[in-house]
């Protein structure tokens, strides 16, 4: 699609950031990147891209809706869009410390003090400090307030017990946003709090963990009486909840605030479906000349441009006024749902070609499309099933009764 | 630089006013107990109700100022059909808006000032008969013809399923002649003239079978250029496809309200039903078609406004994802309402019959995701050498 209209100020923006993306995208390394920030499984990758990232947010890309104040440029809403867009037509690495950008950051600039808002903030633009995610537990998935982590007061210290799965990025973070249990006694959902958690402490384990994809990329994290400052709190004592509602909604791209500017990132798009149907053949013809195809395309891209159309009509007040947080709540599940759809659609495309695996030597495009499809069930699952997103918005936004 | 759309979609002051008041005088003058009684009864379309619309503007919206109209964006349109397809508007709108388009395309100021003042006032009901049995929904397969006879045009064919023809007091109609295919203007009770009224699907809209047999009409009938009528009708029906999608976006839309109303009050296993998952579930699935609808709906109308370049694909566009959204939201509606959902008496089933209608009228979505895939992938078949 050609972008909306633009203010001088915001094209001037656009041109600039698409400049430096063009100028500076570095070149591929000749081993294999992630394809998101789910999967980094090396140091080598980390590195790689941590540079990547302070590189841009030392040009002025990153982050620049962010207050001065805190590292950024405090530049209007919808500026960070424009140089996301723009970063992802150049084709250029993501940004690794997604994390603390998405997630951790706009929770501290909300409901943080000042003293950790100037402590934080700057590193996570400039990488300097990696964020991970301790929400999950073996025993508490989409029920989440079953979390048994616990963070007994002692002194001026916590002591930290528990364990915490499926964390992205949990061998290079420095810090992890971390739910426990501060009062057993208290009902489920008060006796939870929030902590910014340093990962370098003494009696922390952290154990990878191997996807279906066989790539590594998060890990289980076991604490064994871990003693940090009490200082470490984010909000008070048993605001844990609701805290993480907000980083939840932060994550769902449900809220604004993200230093990356935008709703939950759509790797891929149709354009780079239509160009596979360019290549792969059906029945000894282009596949993009088989009509089942072709109408199953054609979908997908509707589909796109209704999701794009829909993340600038929930910013006009006129025409969301029925149901005003509807987009915001439906972005998570429409998004990693079209994405999935799109990928399961590569394989039909590829026909034979879809036997071979991730890296097979003649699968086509290294079998891109095998290990973006499989990747899919990551978003799908993480950060709140589709099912459970579903239970949010029937209960949020039709108002229908609780289902338990 | 290409021509670009808003990012506010120009939706400004005027289609929020227009929204409120739509709904305001829906609500209150058209009832879904009204729309009922109209079906039962086998009345013909309300007058008074007509002579409403003629005040508040909404016949003249797509009237240029100078025709006593109002002159609208593409946008005001669409949140006025949203509007109406939430209330099962059951008058003659969408035939008289289609000539509407077209005679303020390409009528001459003569032909302009006859017809539009009257149509903005509520005098004059319109309908265009364009497509053919043979030609399924393309414009350009017609098979009726104009030929001269002395100082006048005689007219010859069939047009099958010509929306809002019943009501109509002005014809257009697309006929071959020497010079290609090109618009005339005729009256649907000159001498010649065989219309006879379908049952439909869609018990709140009327359509008629047009036959023509040597109809005369003056040199003065013909509308735009010689053989010019393809070209019109491609312009008209950009914005015809986005109209009737918002229609058609406003009726998913109230259908998922009443089931999401009747899912909090209905009761079994000592619960409202909404509180299943398995009712829960499918309501938001037809909530996020719907918002997704919305918004490629306004992106349509957003591009008619301000980059016409862009209107004709997405208005496609618009139309074969509203086809799809209304007729998911119409079957889950009656499912979903369990036994009473597939009685005479609920008023699920006749937003589900407009909704049989709609995805099919002007294209269902196979046939304009097929036009997409070929802006997307180029032809489906390359031509030989």
């Amino acid at each position: 699609m050609s972008p909306p209209e633009e203010s001088p100020t915001r094209r001037q923006l656009r041109k600039d950031a698409r400049a430096f993306f063009h100028e500076r995208r570095p070149t591929a390394p000749g081993w294999k990147l992630p394809q998101t920030f789910l999967e980094v499984e090396s140091e080598r990758q980390f590195r790689y891209l941590q540079a990547w990232q302070r590189e841009v947010y030392e040009a002025g890309f990153l982050g620049v809706e962010w207050p001065e104040a805190y590292g950024g440029r405090g530049m209007e809403p919808g500026s960070q869009r424009v140089i996301a867009e723009e970063m992802a037509r150049a084709g250029a690495p993501f940004m690794v410390n997604h994390i603390g950008l998405a997630w951790a950051g706009p929770t501290i600039m909300a409901a943080g003090t000042e003293a950790q808002k100037q402590r934080y903030l700057k590193p996570i633009l400039a990488c300097e400090e990696a964020f991970c995610q301790g929400f999950s537990e073996p025993g508490a998935g989409s029920d989440l307030a079953s979390l048994r982590t616990t963070a007994t007061r002692r002194g001026d210290r916590y002591v930290v017990s528990g364990h915490k799965v499926w964390t992205t990025q949990a061998l290079w973070a420095d810090w992890m946003i971390l739910l426990a249990r501060t009062d057993p006694t208290a009902p489920r959902y008060s006796g939870i709090s929030y902590f910014l958690f340093p990962m370098k402490s003494r009696g922390v384990e952290i154990r990878p963990l191997v996807k279906m994809t066989g790539e590594g990329g998060f890990n289980q994290v076991l604490f064994e009486d871990v003693e940090v400052p009490a200082t470490c709190l984010l909000g008070a004592e048993g605001d844990g909840w609701q805290l993480a509602m907000m980083t939840l909604m932060f994550e769902r791209g449900a809220a604004e605030g993200s230093a990356l500017g935008g709703a939950v990132g759509l790797s891929d798009g149709v354009e780079r479906l239509v160009a596979l149907a360019r290549t792969a053949r059906r029945d000894g013809r282009p596949a993009a000349e088989d009509p089942y195809l072709r109408d199953r395309i054609a979908e997908l891209a509707i589909e796109e441009e209704a999701l794009q159309a829909s993340a600038y009509r929930y910013k006009v007040p006129g025409l969301i006024e029925d149901r005003p947080t509807a987009i915001p709540f439906m972005a998570k599940v429409a998004a990693t749902e079209f994405s999935q759809r799109l990928a399961a659609l590569a394989q039909e495309i590829e026909g034979p070609a879809a036997q071979y695996a991730f890296g097979a030597e003649r699968a086509l495009e290294h079998g891109y499309w095998r290990r973006a499809y499989m990747n899919s069930f990551g978003f799908t699952i993480g950060g709140g099933t589709s099912e459970i997103q579903r239970n949010l918005i029937g209960e949020r936004v039709l108002g229908l009764a609780k289902s338990k | 630089m290409d021509p670009t759309i808003p990012e506010d979609f120009g939706y400004g002051e005027e289609p929020r006013l227009l929204r409120r008041e739509a709904r305001r005088v829906l609500d209150a003058e058209c009832p879904l107990s009204a729309v009922r009684r109209q079906i039962e009864t086998g009345a013909p379309p309300d007058e008074a109700l007509w002579s409403r619309a003629a005040a508040m503007g909404w016949l003249g919206l797509a009237v240029p100022e100078a025709y006593g109209g109002s002159d609208l964006s593409m946008v005001s349109l669409a949140t006025l059909m949203e509007e109406m397809g939430r209330a099962l508007f059951p008058a003659p709108f969408l035939g008289t808006l289609f000539a509407t388009l077209l005679i303020r395309d390409v009528a001459t100021p003569e032909q302009q000032a006859r017809w539009l003042p009257a149509i903005a006032e509520g005098r004059l009901k319109a309908a265009v008969a364009a497509l053919e049995e043979e030609g399924g929904w393309d414009p350009a397969a017609v098979a009726a013809t104009a030929r001269r006879d002395g100082d006048r045009w005689l007219l010859s064919g069939a047009k099958p399923l010509v929306v809002d023809a019943p009501s109509a007091d002005l014809l257009l109609g697309t006929f071959r002649e020497p010079a290609g295919v090109s618009l005339f203007a005729f009256d649907p009770r000159a001498p010649g003239v065989y219309l006879s009224p379908d049952s439909l699907v869609d018990l709140t809209r009327r359509s008629a079978h047009v036959a023509l047999a040597d109809v005369g009409v003056a040199e003065g009938a013909r509308l735009g250029a010689p053989g010019g009528a393809i070209a019109a009708l491609d312009r008209a029906l950009s914005r015809l496809l986005v109209a009737l999608s918002a229609e058609m976006a406003g009726g998913a839309d109230r259908l998922l309200q009443i089931t999401v109303d009747y899912a909090k009050i209905r009761e079994q296993f000592g619960r409202p039903i909404g509180a299943f998952q398995a009712v829960k579930h499918p309501l938001v699935d037809m909530m996020i078609d719907i918002e997704l609808t919305r918004s490629l709906v306004y992106r349509a109308a957003a591009a008619l406004d301000h980059a016409p370049s862009r209107a004709p694909h997405l208005a496609r566009m618009a139309k074969a994802l509203a086809s799809d959204t209304c007729a998911n939201a119409a079957a889950k509606a009656v499912q979903l309402h369990g036994g009473i959902g597939f009685t005479w008496e609920c008023d699920v089933h006749l937003f589900f019959r407009r909704a049989q209608w709609c995805k099919v009228a002007f294209g269902d979505a196979p046939h304009h995701r097929k036009r997409i895939a070929e802006m997307l992938l180029g032809p489906a078949t390359p031509s030989l050498p």
